[in-house]
């Protein structure tokens, strides 16, 4: 499934791919992403839908910790592969601007 | 396209023939009400305050003034009869599912900027984002409530309100993913119904 690639999208993706073996829990990465919460939390249920994410709520006593359960998020091996890949071609320059670039060179 | 059998394409009819009377009737009064508002004394600053206008009653009077064909209350609901009829068409040759899910990105972006804007107004309240998580499917509700309830333990209590504007102006765009794969579903269902 094709997904849109905003830019808080490829914020998300970034920092999920940056600790690939380790879950981030919604606050940390909004701290990593520099995303409000709420905003990171549609993109992760997006990512979900795609398949390009699992979530994990946390396995604890909230009574015990004192502090409700958090929900972690992983990159699953498909998601990590077709994330690399969607940002890549979202890093790379539309050939519309390319075109653009070599015509602005060929009249200077 | 895909074709509705009659009865079906019938009912999708009778449903958005209702919606758009409702909606007319709806904004024949809204019209009124502006109307009343924008022209008497003391409605002026109420239609400011309630953002129908950002001018001052007397301002609106010099610009009707100065217009040759100064615009009436209802003049709008020809505009949204138009839209509706047009609505109505698409939604009957092509079958309301189908319709939705094909704009489905556009929605998205709709119900972004309706939060966005819905965050600017209010002073943000936690009560919100409780009956935000009413109006979600089940399955939905538990995973957002366990979201805003551990960002909310966690984060300092300076950047608390910060969190809950965040969660709210993203709330109509969750509802929307939210409902977006169950109604799939269904109009789905509908459609493969309706070509048997």
């Amino acid at each position: 499934m094709a997904l849109r690639m905003t830019v808080q999208t490829q914020l998300v993706v970034q920092a999920l791919l940056r600790h690939p073996d380790r879950e981030l829990y919604g606050l940390e990465l909004a701290e990593e992403t520099g995303l409000l919460p709420g905003t990171a939390y549609p993109i992760l249920m997006r990512l979900e839908d795609a398949g390009w994410v699992i979530r994990r709520p946390e396995d604890i006593d909230p009574h015990e910790v004192k502090r409700p359960p958090r929900i972690y998020y992983r990159l699953t091996a498909h998601g990590a592969q077709q994330a690399s890949a969607a940002l890549a071609a979202a890093r790379r320059p539309k050939p519309a601007v390319l075109r653009r670039l070599a015509e602005q060179e060929g009249t200077a | 396209m895909t074709v509705l059998r009659p009865w079906r394409r019938i009912w999708a009819g009778v449903i958005f023939g209702a919606a758009g009377a409702a909606a007319l009737a709806a904004a024949w009064h809204l019209g009124r009400l502006a109307g009343k508002l924008g022209t008497s004394p003391a409605g002026g600053p109420a239609a400011c305050y309630l953002g129908m206008c950002r001018q001052t009653t007397r301002e609106i009077e010099q610009e009707l003034a100065a217009m040759r064909h100064p615009p009436r209350p209802g003049d709008g609901i020809a505009v949204l009869a138009f839209m509706i009829l047009m609505a109505g068409l698409l939604m009957i040759t092509n079958a309301a599912g189908q319709v939705l899910c094909g704009l489905g990105e556009h929605w998205e972006g709709v119900t972004a900027t309706i939060g966005r804007a819905h965050a600017q107004w209010q002073v943000p309240a936690t009560r919100d984002l409780w009956l935000l998580a009413a109006l979600m499917p089940a399955g939905q509700r538990e995973r957002w409530l366990a979201e805003i309830l551990s960002a909310l333990h966690e984060a300092g209590p300076g950047s608390r309100r910060q969190i809950i504007r965040g969660f709210r102006a993203n709330a109509p765009r969750v509802l929307f993913l939210a409902w977006g794969a169950p109604l799939r579903r269904a109009a789905r269902r509908w459609l493969r119904a309706s070509r048997r």
